[in-house]
């Protein structure tokens, strides 16, 4: 079988990024295949990268509060592409009272901070085909 | 959740007081879990309809591909990496279509030891071939493996500017497993772009192992990227890679740096002459080039261009990839025959104890490769009558 491709982005202008990278080390553990975008994306670049690399999840860490902007902004450029069966999933500072409108927009699920790594793993095995 | 460690310095006053400026404030007793409730409910008990991934067909790859549509491209490289039976016989059918529309491009190999700028000069040098109007695919054979079996594949940081082009399509693969290694992958993978339209395929891979041998029989034009400091490098890689390069690349040559880059292409020069070349009738060299200021990257252009002209017009060029075909043909019958030998049941069966036998000293290992081959080519044997009797059981495998 195929194995689950996860694209880990970091939208936005934000240098915080060791988020990213413990969840993308987890999910390496978990025996994905993780590719990391690096710093600084524009959502341009984020749905090309998954374009390019075939993936099944995209997840995007924000720690900036431009979440409500660019998180529904990935999620219509990957379906402009066609790529409307790729879970996405966000995380970072994110306060509750925004998580409602993130969902609405296609975002499949929100991880705030004090998530076990191991629940993000879990959504996503329960969740990708 | 552990307490704070209660260790003061001896300075610190017993009791907190307002004449103390350190004193410590209280925490926020336990940690407010806000991920139960986060978790949309629908999604968890498979109530919202599952995101099933359109299937598409064997013709859906062929025209997309062909028309050179980057997301059809993109799955069909998934379905070539897949280790599932069914994808691979898809995946052959598939690429058997393609082949008629394969062979074009030109096909360059990089490899250099971590850290000496391959994905710097790749992203340089891609962004140049673009401009000039070519279309560029970036690979990578990267045959790691690790206890997990996933990976984090990181090119994309490294290649920012490249990896939003148009004309650009980056797609590092992960280690292989099974069913043809990463090599067969690889090339596939090669081919699979070839059809779909790129004229320039860059493949990358690290300089420390089996790797670039694997990478040199599936290029066209191999190029070594090293630093200055020729003969500390020289430690690092062996030097049998400088037999397979057709050109040498010193990176970082910019700034402070260049004289010293100057000198270890001298040694570079000195040290070719002793080599024998890696392409009959063209003369490796080391060039000099900057990834950072671009300097000396449209030289390694008119390098690589001139190598084509003239390997084509010897013939190397052609009798190259004939030999890389037939090497690849090889090289599957190889890894074939070890999976079929492996997989074997009577011999898994009997592999621990005669392993056991090796290891008390009471055969010799040759005297046990011995036995396990006859038990192998009775168990072939005793399959091929069994296939007399069911001729249909043999169909199916």
């Amino acid at each position: 079988m195929a194995k689950v491709r996860v694209l880990v982005a970091k939208p936005g202008l934000d240098g915080h990024d060791r988020g990213a990278k413990v969840v993308a080390r987890a999910l390496r553990d978990a025996g994905f295949e993780v590719i990391y975008t690096g710093l600084r994306q524009t959502p341009e670049q984020i749905a090309e990268a998954a374009l390019q690399e075939d993936v099944n999840v995209v997840a995007m860490s924000i720690l900036s509060g431009a979440h409500p902007h660019l998180f529904p902004k990935v999620v219509n450029l990957l379906r402009e592409k066609g790529m409307n069966d790729v879970l996405i999933i966000g995380g970072g500072v994110i306060p509750e009272t925004d998580i409602p409108a993130l969902k609405e927009a296609g975002i499949a699920e929100v991880f705030t901070p004090g998530t076990p790594t191991g629940d993000i793993v879990e959504f996503i095995k329960a969740n990708v085909k | 959740m552990a307490k704070y460690t209660t260790s003061k310095p001896s300075w610190v006053p017993d009791e907190p007081n307002e004449k103390f400026a350190c004193s410590v404030m209280g925490g926020i007793e336990g940690i407010k879990d806000t991920t139960v409730g986060n978790i949309n409910p629908n999604l968890l008990n498979g109530k919202m309809k599952p995101r099933r991934r359109l299937v598409l067909s064997e013709d859906d790859y062929v025209n997309g591909v062909l028309k050179g549509d980057r997301m059809t491209l993109s799955r069909a490289i998934t379905l070539i990496e897949s280790n599932n039976s069914k994808h691979f016989a898809k995946a052959q059918r598939v690429l058997q279509r393609l082949l008629p529309h394969t062979g074009k491009a030109l096909r360059i190999g990089i490899t250099g030891v971590p850290g000496a700028g391959k994905s710097t000069i790749i992203e340089a040098f891609g962004n140049m071939l673009c401009d000039a109007g070519h279309r560029v695919a970036v690979l990578s054979v990267d045959p790691t493996s690790s206890v997990t079996k996933g990976s984090i594949l990181g090119d994309k940081t490294r290649m920012g500017t490249l990896s939003r082009r148009q004309e650009a399509f980056i797609r590092p693969s992960p280690a292989g497993g099974t069913l043809g290694g990463v090599a067969r992958k690889s090339r596939e993978t090669m081919l699979m772009c070839e059809a779909a339209g790129y004229d320039i395929i860059l493949i990358e891979t690290v300089g420390v192992g089996q790797s670039e041998t694997t990478v040199r029989s599936m290029v066209d034009f191999f190029m070594l990227v090293v630093l200055t400091g020729a003969g500390d490098d020289l430690q690092g890689i062996k030097k049998g890679i400088m037999e397979l390069a057709d050109a040498i690349v010193i990176n970082k040559a910019d700034g402070d740096n260049l004289l010293k880059a100057k000198v270890a292409r001298g040694e570079y020069e000195r040290m070719i002459e002793y080599i024998r070349p890696a392409t009959d009738g063209w003369p490796t060299h080391a060039y000099l080039c900057s990834a950072y200021t671009k300097y000396g990257l449209p030289e390694l252009w008119k390098v690589i261009q001139a190598f084509k002209e003239m390997t084509t017009e010897s013939g190397v060029f052609n009798k190259r990839r004939n030999r890389q075909l037939l090497e690849w043909m090889y090289s599957m019958i190889d890894e074939h025959l070890h999976s079929l030998f492996f997989d074997d049941p009577v011999i898994t069966g009997r592999m621990p104890e005669v392993k056991e036998a090796v290891l008390n000293g009471v055969i010799s290992p040759t005297q046990a490769v011995k036995e396990l081959i006859n038990m192998f080519d009775v168990d072939m044997a005793a399959r091929r009558q069994v296939d007399i009797f069911h001729p249909e059981a043999e169909v199916k495998s």
